[in-house]
C-alpha cells in the first residue's frame, strides 16, 4: 500500500518546516520568544518555569499527513469502534440496503481516522509539540515557540493552561483537524478565529473544534460519510473536510443569530442532531466551498431569515 | 394560602429536582453525569457551554445542568442559577495544582444570593487516580467552615469512571432537597 492519504487538491502554498528555512530565523525567532516567554511567566501562576525550551519548527499539513501515514495503529486496532449501524429497527432496516460499505484501502483509512482520536498527546513526541505550537502560531499570528503551559492556549479556546487536558475525547486528531481548517481555507479560518475572540460572541476555538470532530467521527461510524469516501477515494479527506463544513456551518449560524455563549449548549444541540441527519450531508460538504468573512456572513443573514433553529429560555422570558 | 404553598404544591405534583453541575474544566461533570444516566463515557467532549439531562433517580425527576468549567464561560454561570435546588461542585482531586482555584471559584458560588437555600454536594472526583487526595484532605483546603453554619453540605469521594460514590452522592443531595421541598407522604 502506498501512501493511504490523497494529497490535497491544493497544494500547500508554504511548505514550511524545511530544513533550510530553520537556522537564522528559528534563532531569532527563539531570542524574541524568550522575552516574551518571561513576560508570560509573569502574568500566569502556575506555568512552566526555565527559560529553557526546545524551539519547534512549525509543520506544514502535507508533512503531517506523511507523519500519520506512517504510525503504527496496529497496538490500537482492538479498542477502535469504527462502524456502527444506528439503532432502532428501521433505521437498521436503511442501514442494511444504505450506505455503501467500506474496503480495502478506505476501510483501513477510516481505521486509522479513528486510531489518531484514541492517540493521546505525548510529551516525548516531537510531533505533537510542533502540532499544537504550530496551531497556535497559525491562529494567533504569534511568532516562534511558547510555553507548553499557560494562560495563552486560552487565546485559542483551550479551558486550562494544558491544553491537552482538552483532548481526552478526539485525542490528537482533534488538533490535526483545527490545523487542517486553516489550512483548507486560510481567511475563513481567520474569520472563525475573530470570531471566537470577539468581546461579545467570543466562543471557545478548540473545544468547538473537538466537538465537531467528534460529531464527524460519529458520522463516520454511521457511514454517513461513506458515498463521499468512496467518490474522492479518500476516508480521511472526506472526514476532515465532512468536519470542515460542520465548522462552517456553525460560524453561520453562530454569526448570524448573534449567539453568544449563553445559547451555546443549545446551538451544539441543534448542530449535531442537524449534522447527523443524512439529509443534510450534502450541504455540510457544499458549504466548505465557501470563504467565509464579512461579506459571506450577510449572505448567511439573508439565507437563515425565518429560519426558527433554536429553542431558547427567552421565548418564555419574553412573555 | 401564599405563594410558596402553591409552588411548593405544583412542584411536589411534578417532584422535580434541578441540580446544577459546577467546578472547574476536566473536573469530570459531564462524565458523572452520563455515568448516572447509563450513557457511554468513553469519550467525552469539553462541554461546549451546557448540557441539560433529564434523568429518573428514585422516585423524582433530576434535571441536570452540566456547566462547562472553562474561564470564559464562568461569567456565565448565573444564568443558570435561578430556581435551583441543589449544586454538585466537581473536583478533580488529582489536580493539586490549581485546588486554590477551585476553592476560589467554589467561595465566589456560595455568596450567590440565587444559591443561598440550595443545597451542596461536593465531589471529589477522581478516587481511582493514584495521587488524588482524600475527601478529607481536599476539606481542610476547600475551607468550608464560614459556610457551615448557613447551608447545607456534603463533600463525598467518587470516581465517575468506576461509578464508586456517586449513588451515595446524588442519594443524599436528593434526599436532602426532598426533605427540604418535599413533605414526605
Amino acid at each position: 500500500m502506498s501512501s493511504i492519504f490523497s494529497v490535497r487538491k491544493n497544494p500547500p502554498k508554504d511548505v514550511e518546516g524545511s530544513p533550510a528555512e530553520g537556522g537564522a530565523e528559528v534563532e531569532m525567532a527563539n531570542e524574541w520568544d524568550r522575552v516574551t516567554a518571561a513576560v508570560q511567566e509573569d502574568q500566569t501562576t502556575g506555568a512552566q518555569s526555565g527559560p529553557q525550551r526546545t524551539a519547534y519548527p512549525p509543520v506544514s499539513y502535507r508533512e503531517l499527513l506523511t507523519y500519520i501515514n506512517q504510525i503504527d495503529i496496529e497496538p490500537l486496532r482492538s479498542q477502535l469502534l469504527v462502524e456502527e449501524p444506528p439503532s432502532g429497527l428501521f433505521a437498521k432496516l436503511c442501514f442494511c440496503f444504505g450506505p455503501p460499505k467500506l474496503t480495502g484501502v478506505l476501510a483501513d483509512e477510516r481505521e486509522r481516522c479513528f486510531a489518531m482520536a484514541k492517540i493521546q498527546f505525548d510529551e516525548n513526541e516531537e510531533m505533537h509539540h510542533r502540532l499544537l505550537q504550530t496551531i497556535f502560531r497559525k491562529y494567533t499570528g504569534a511568532t516562534g515557540t511558547v510555553a507548553r503551559y499557560g494562560s495563552h492556549w486560552e487565546d485559542v479556546g483551550f479551558q486550562g493552561k494544558d491544553p491537552a487536558t482538552d483532548l481526552r475525547s478526539c485525542g490528537v486528531l482533534g488538533l490535526v483537524h483545527l490545523l487542517y481548517l486553516h489550512h483548507h481555507n486560510e481567511q475563513s479560518a481567520a474569520a472563525i478565529y475573530m470570531l471566537s475572540r470577539d468581546t461579545i460572541q467570543e466562543f471557545p476555538l478548540a473545544p468547538l473544534s473537538i466537538n465537531l470532530t467528534s460529531i464527524a467521527l460519529k458520522a463516520l461510524r454511521a457511514g454517513q460519510l461513506s458515498a463521499e469516501a468512496k467518490r474522492r477515494g479518500s476516508t480521511w479527506s472526506a472526514l476532515a473536510d465532512f468536519y470542515v463544513g460542520a465548522f462552517y456551518q456553525f460560524y453561520l449560524t453562530w454569526k448570524a443569530g448573534g449567539k453568544t455563549m449563553k445559547d451555546s449548549g443549545f446551538v451544539r444541540q441543534a448542530l449535531e442532531k442537524d449534522l447527523l441527519s443524512t439529509g443534510t450531508t450534502a450541504a455540510t460538504y457544499e458549504v466548505t466551498k465557501r470563504t467565509l468573512g464579512a461579506s459571506a456572513a450577510v449572505k448567511a443573514e439573508k439565507e437563515s431569515k425565518g429560519e426558527e433553529l433554536l429553542l431558547s429560555t427567552e421565548v418564555l422570558e419574553s412573555k | 394560602m401564599g405563594l410558596l404553598t402553591i409552588i411548593k404544591k405544583v412542584k411536589a405534583k411534578e417532584r422535580e429536582i434541578r441540580l446544577l453541575m459546577v467546578g472547574l474544566d476536566n473536573a469530570g461533570k459531564t462524565t458523572i453525569v452520563k455515568r448516572m444516566n447509563g450513557e457511554d463515557i468513553s469519550s467525552i467532549s469539553p462541554t461546549l457551554g451546557f448540557n441539560i439531562k433529564s434523568m429518573s433517580f428514585k422516585g423524582f425527576t433530576l434535571n441536570v445542568w452540566d456547566v462547562g468549567g472553562q474561564k470564559t464561560l464562568r461569567s456565565y454561570w448565573r444564568n443558570y442559577y435561578e430556581r435551583t435546588d441543589g449544586m454538585i461542585w466537581v473536583i478533580d482531586s488529582a489536580d493539586i495544582r490549581r485546588l486554590e482555584d477551585c476553592r476560589d471559584e467554589l467561595h465566589k458560588l456560595l455568596v450567590e444570593e440565587k444559591l443561598a437555600g440550595a443545597s451542596l454536594l461536593i465531589l471529589a472526583n477522581k478516587q481511582d487516580i493514584s495521587g488524588a487526595l482524600s475527601p478529607s484532605e481536599i476539606e481542610k483546603v476547600l475551607q468550608m467552615e464560614k459556610f457551615s453554619s448557613s447551608r447545607h453540605w456534603r463533600i463525598l469521594g467518587c470516581s465517575a469512571v468506576t461509578g464508586d460514590g456517586l449513588l451515595d452522592g446524588f442519594d443524599w443531595v436528593v434526599s436532602d432537597i426532598a426533605s427540604r421541598i418535599y413533605l414526605f407522604d
